[in-house]
């Protein structure tokens, strides 16, 4: 038996080696003959005019089915280029990038840690900022008027990856929304501080707010489940911190929010509130559909994991279950002012294939085209929008999209609207116009005017030691946070035994990492 | 033979027990199912959903009006019949010589297909494979690679072990080779064995969509898992979830229970139809003639 | 050396001989490989083609550089598995202990069943019965969490509401390390029990009714019935599931787990593939995913061979 067993694990191997060298290697080939961009590579020949070819795909969610689409030869004609066509999804985008199949511009939606190890294994291409700025310019006056130290995310080993993205909703906070009905009944207003929040906690229990005679509601559950960062964002903001994020210390460094004073003390407050039975016990195993479900069946009062674009949206949700919601403010707390959490407006860059890199002419083409995608008005609405009579119409001075076309995904791909062609889609400030209707603007304005927001001051940065230690890190946070909350009025002890373990284990390196990448970029500001 | 009235309490409790338990079995979806006709206020409710208090049709219509679901319902389909009646076939094909114990190195053979069960090269080979092969979006991409399956495989090689040998060595004297003995007298007598397999692996295909996932790109050659994902797990599909450019999501509990539902019924109207396989004493007829 | 000359000459006949021999078992059997060659074919493509892929797990992967070209990095996923862990003994415990509970419990679960279904004499009550005892396999667990999140809730659930009503305290099952564990074995035999039992009526239905009646006529009970006649009839089916399931031991229902646990349970819940999916979110590591395949399938791979020895020394059909 164990003879026959070694010699399988044998006859295996070699039989698995010689079908592999059997069949031809196209598993390990450089990209140049896998990837579609192999054409006219002659940098004179871009002055004859022979169309550079782009293998395009700038967004994995909304892809056309079909080539030669109106906005595919739009572009084609306007920058004397000719696209291929990389079709993928989420899923499979990084099985095929893991076979070889390179594109030339990648989609919008890639996560940081996609972004270091694809700059590392020389998947994607390092542009220099010289060169973005010579050739977007326009773009990049944009987004340094937003943040000028956008460029920062892109830097992996000294070397920039990418064009820098910023998402102008992400400077906006996270609004606490109450039900209207149950602060009128409760005979109070919107709560402007802690204190009176707590208030809206206590009537919200034990004065029956849904008036049926029993003890079934809360003033409050949270994402427990799903999204640790924003389970309880309102109190902690109060505090001047968010338990997962990075803030600068009085000394200069880099802290981590989960091992604050500030932190404890929020904590400490949240687990006396847990202790008196106002906070849903269920907050350990809510997640966003379920936080979003108790609010609009009135099981809870008070909601504060939506940004304005997502309450813009839900506002019919909310008249069809009868509640007005009313729209707050940060509370005022230990931090001395009010203050909202926020995810920052920085994002992942826009990555392009290493390919690029040597083909100066593609390269720049590239820049180019991205550079009008993002701030030229007419290529904006037409790779968005489409056809102006046709797909849109412009009303009140913003496009809307008409039917069937607004409605039915398809037609639009089959005109090739969309991030599939213009991956700066709702991410470019000269052209963040065009998708704010009257309304959409005041609501806006209603909700986030006079608001200060803190976020995670280094934004998706890339840190080893993130890669390494994140995973327990985070973990390691969740179980202790969610252990302190529920406690017996122990969270001291939790929090500072969490502390010392989440230094010991890896903790300590990241800030130190952290505050390093921080101090440096402080100083090539200067 | 009368029953006794022991005989009779037992199968009284009996049923209440089983009763029970398909009372437990049957609610997730009767859940689904109410949830996918009510309304949206009623789809949000938190608690029990045995009917829904207030009906509407709308998640419905939405769904069975995209076209897509339909072109995923053909496919799966397609997948699903010629999937499973390939698979059994060519599994038989595998399992009858290794059930016999006189094949030569029987052991040996075995062996090299278990150790499949165990032992992968994992995604990044496989696609590389399925490439070279052509197999890249083609509907038999989700056929051919998974044609086998080793596990279901394995089960009905030692079911032929189980089959008395007396029938072969008889037929033997009589003529027949190894071939004909397989289709014309083993596989008669594997009835409960085969519907079984065939259910498992048609409910395999049913359910499939990683395949579909990372080799199929053309919409039009998509199976139903497919947009099933898109509409419950990853919320992508914008459209079918009922949400206008303005963000809209009332309806969304809905839409996603119309379509689960809508993607399991196939499956529980199936099996009625197999269970005509699952009869008593198929085999002792056939040693007895 | 003439004797080693001498001693050759034997050798070459009998491996001569040998060969003459197995071509003629060969020759015999010739309808037998007529039917199997293509299948191994088949194999051989799909199976043993890609398998160049496991050197992954000692890999260091790079898209540019292929599976080929890659550096290698020998242990290293591993060590990152087994040390970089706050606590790999915590999530191999979880593993193993989670996947035991399933095997003890919910391994007889349907057979039990299968059992009772077996006995029911009212034949449309009895199909009925087993076509509605399989609805909860299909579904998906993203679909089930949803609803045994309700079903278990302390405040709303019909559980706890009946708990309360038999005056005893709510218990938050999900979020409580005392009970998360015997949670997962029960909702997953809610809903695998039902789909469980196919196989096993199908074995059933093979079992030679006069056994049955020559038994009750030397006045044996029904319990007697079932363990010396129906059981032993159905054993071998028994076996091979039971053998093939354990290669999947360390597999613990990543589905279920994924979508029930929550950071209060993570002490008991989390497994390693709940781990490796947080530490692969943090960057797409198909040498790790390589890695702990590998760990988990030769784990599966000894536990089949050492079972399948065991059940052959008893006298049993086994897997080889």
């Amino acid at each position: 038996m164990k003879k026959g067993f070694k010699f399988t694990l044998v006859l295996s191997l070699v039989l698995s080696m010689v079908i592999a060298g059997c069949s031809s290697n196209s598993g390990n080939t450089p990209p140049a003959s896998t990837s579609k961009t192999n054409s006219t590579n002659n940098q004179a020949t871009t002055e004859n005019e022979e169309p550079i070819e782009i293998t395009m795909i700038g967004s994995t969610w909304e892809v056309p089915e079909e080539d030669g689409t109106f906005v595919q030869q739009y572009l084609e004609e306007k920058f004397n280029v000719k696209f291929v066509n990389y079709r993928a999804n989420d899923e499979n985008f990084k099985v095929q990038i893991a076979s070889g199949e390179i594109p030339d511009i990648f989609p919008h939606n890639i996560g940081e840690a996609d972004m270091v190890n694809w700059a590392r294994q020389g998947v994607i291409a390092s542009i220099s900022v010289e060169e973005i700025k010579q050739y977007m310019p326009n773009y990049v006056a944009d987004v340094e008027s937003i943040d000028p130290n956008a460029w920062d995310i892109g830097i992996v080993d000294g070397k920039n990856y990418g064009i820098p993205r910023v998402w102008l909703n992400g400077s906006t906070g996270f609004i606490p929304t109450y039900n209207g009905e149950w602060l009128d009944k409760a005979g109070i207003g919107a709560p402007t501080t802690l204190e009176e929040f707590e208030q809206m906690l206590v009537k919200f229990r034990n004065d029956d707010p849904d008036g049926n005679g029993q003890q079934d509601t809360y003033g409050m559950t949270g994402r427990g489940k799903d999204a640790r960062a924003q389970l309880f964002n309102t109190v902690y903001a109060a505090y001047g911190v968010n338990p997962y994020h990075f803030k600068e210390a009085a000394d200069g460094t880099i802290i981590w929010g989960g091992i604050t004073d500030e932190a404890k003390e929020a904590t400490k407050l949240i687990n006396k509130w847990y202790r008196e039975g106002l906070i849903d016990p269920e907050f350990m195993t809510d997640d966003n559909g379920l936080i979003g479900q108790k609010f609009n069946s009135k099981k809870v009062g008070f909601i504060e994991t939506n940004m304005y674009h997502h309450l813009y949206g839900q506002q019919q949700t909310f008249a069809e279950n009868e509640i007005t919601p009313v729209y707050g403010k940060g509370l005022l707390g230990p931090a001395g002012k009010p203050l909202q959490m926020s995810n920052g407006a920085l994002q992942v860059p826009l990555l392009l294939g290493s390919q690029v890199e040597k083909d100066d002419a593609k390269r720049i083409k590239i820049l180019q085209i991205l550079n009008e995608l993002a701030t030229n008005d007419e290529i904006y609405l037409t790779t968005v929008f489409g056809q102006e009579g046709e797909t849109y119409e412009i009303q009140d001075g913003v496009p809307v999209l008409l039917e069937p076309y607004a409605s039915d995904g398809d037609l639009r791909l089959g005109k090739g609207i969309g991030g599939y062609y213009n991956p700066f889609i709702e991410r470019a400030v000269s052209t963040w116009k065009f998708h704010m209707p009257q309304d959409r603007l005041d609501f806006k304005e209603q909700l986030t005017a006079d608001s200060e927001v803190i976020a995670d001051v280094l934004g998706p940065t890339v840190l080893d030691s993130k890669a390494k230690y994140f995973a327990n890190l985070n973990a390691l946070q969740d179980e202790y946070f969610t252990k302190a909350i529920i406690s017996n009025d122990e969270v001291d002890s939790i929090l500072d035994d969490f502390k010392a373990q989440w230094l010991k284990a890896g903790g300590q390196d990241v800030l130190d990492e952290a505050t390093k990448v921080y101090q440096e970029r402080q100083a090539a500001r200067q | 033979m009368k029953a006794t009235i022991g005989e009779n309490i037992f199968q009284f409790i009996l049923i209440i027990v089983i009763s029970l338990l398909c009372i437990v079995m049957i609610y997730p979806f009767i859940h689904i199912v109410s949830i996918s006709f009510s309304s949206p206020s009623e789809a949000l409710r938190l608690g029990f959903h045995l009917y829904p208090k207030e009906i509407d049709m709308t998640a419905w219509n939405l769904v069975l009006s995209q076209k897509k679901i339909w072109i995923g319902f053909g496919n799966s389909v397609f997948r699903t019949v010629v999937g499973t009646f390939l698979t059994l076939f060519i599994m038989s094909l595998c399992a009858y010589p290794l059930s016999r114990k006189y094949l030569p190195h029987r052991t040996f053979y075995t062996m090299i297909i278990l150790f499949t069960m165990f032992f992968g090269g994992g995604i990044i080979p496989t696609y590389l494979l399925i490439k070279e092969l052509d197999l890249m979006n083609s509907l038999w991409v989700y056929i051919v690679p998974g044609l086998i399956p080793t596990f279901s495989m394995l089960v009905l090689r030692n079911f032929f072990m189980s089959i008395p040998t007396e029938i072969e060595e008889c037929s033997k004297i009589d003529g027949a080779n190894d071939i004909r003995i397989l289709f014309q007298i083993i596989l008669p007598l594997s009835k409960p064995v085969l519907a079984t397999l065939a259910l498992w692996t048609a409910v395999g295909h049913w359910n499939s969509w990683f395949d579909a996932v990372l080799y199929i790109s053309d919409q039009s050659k998509q199976v139903l898992q497919f947009f099933l994902r898109e509409i419950v797990v990853t919320n992508t599909d914008a459209e079918t979830l009922g949400r206008s450019v303005v963000g809209n999501l009332k309806y969304e509990s809905a839409i996603k229970a119309a379509t689960v539902t809508f993607a399991i019924l196939p499956i529980l109207v199936v099996y009625p139809f197999l269970q005509k396989y699952f009869v008593k004493g198929t085999m002792i007829g056939s040693l007895k003639g | 050396m003439d004797n080693a000359v001498q001693q050759k000459k034997p050798k070459v006949k009998q491996l001569k001989n040998n060969f003459r021999f197995m071509w003629k078992e060969y020759k015999k059997s010739k309808y037998l490989f007529l039917m199997l060659v293509p299948t191994l074919v088949w194999y051989a493509i799909f199976h043993y083609g890609p398998l160049y892929g496991i050197q992954l797990a000692f890999k260091d992967f790079s898209p540019i550089k292929g599976i080929w070209g890659s550096p290698w990095v020998g242990l290293e996923h591993f060590k990152f598995l087994f040390f970089q862990s706050p606590d790999f003994l915590r999530i191999f415990r979880n593993t193993v202990l989670i996947s035991l509970y399933h095997l003890i419990f919910g391994f007889p679960a349907p057979i039990l069943l299968a059992l009772l279904l077996n006995e029911i004499r009212f034949s449309i009550f009895k199909k009925v019965a087993q076509s509605l005892s399989y609805i909860p396999h299909f579904f998906s667990w993203v679909v089930l969490a949803g609803i045994v999140t309700v079903m278990l809730s302390p405040s709303e659930g019909p559980v706890n509401y009946i708990l309360k009503m038999i005056g005893m305290e709510p218990i938050y099952f999900l979020a409580d390390s005392n009970y998360f564990r015997s949670t997962l074995v029960v909702t997953g035999i809610w809903k695998e029990i039902g789909w469980g039992t196919i196989i096993y009526l199908a074995a059933l239905s093979g079992v030679d009714p006069s056994l049955y009646e020559a038994s009750k006529m030397d006045g044996a009970s029904r319990f007697k019935q079932t363990w010396y006649i129906t059981l032993p009839s159905i054993l071998p089916v028994i076996t091979i599931m039971f053998i093939l399931s354990l290669g999947g031991i360390l597999n613990a229902g990543f589905d279920q787990i994924f979508n029930l646990y929550n950071p209060a349970v993570y002490d008991v819940a989390d497994i390693i593939d709940t781990y490796v999916y947080r530490a692969g979110i943090l960057g797409a590591q198909f040498g790790l995913t390589t890695a702990v395949g590998l760990f988990k399938n030769i784990i599966g791979i000894t536990l089949v061979l050492g079972t399948n020895f065991i059940v052959k020394k008893l006298g049993q059909e086994g897997v080889l």
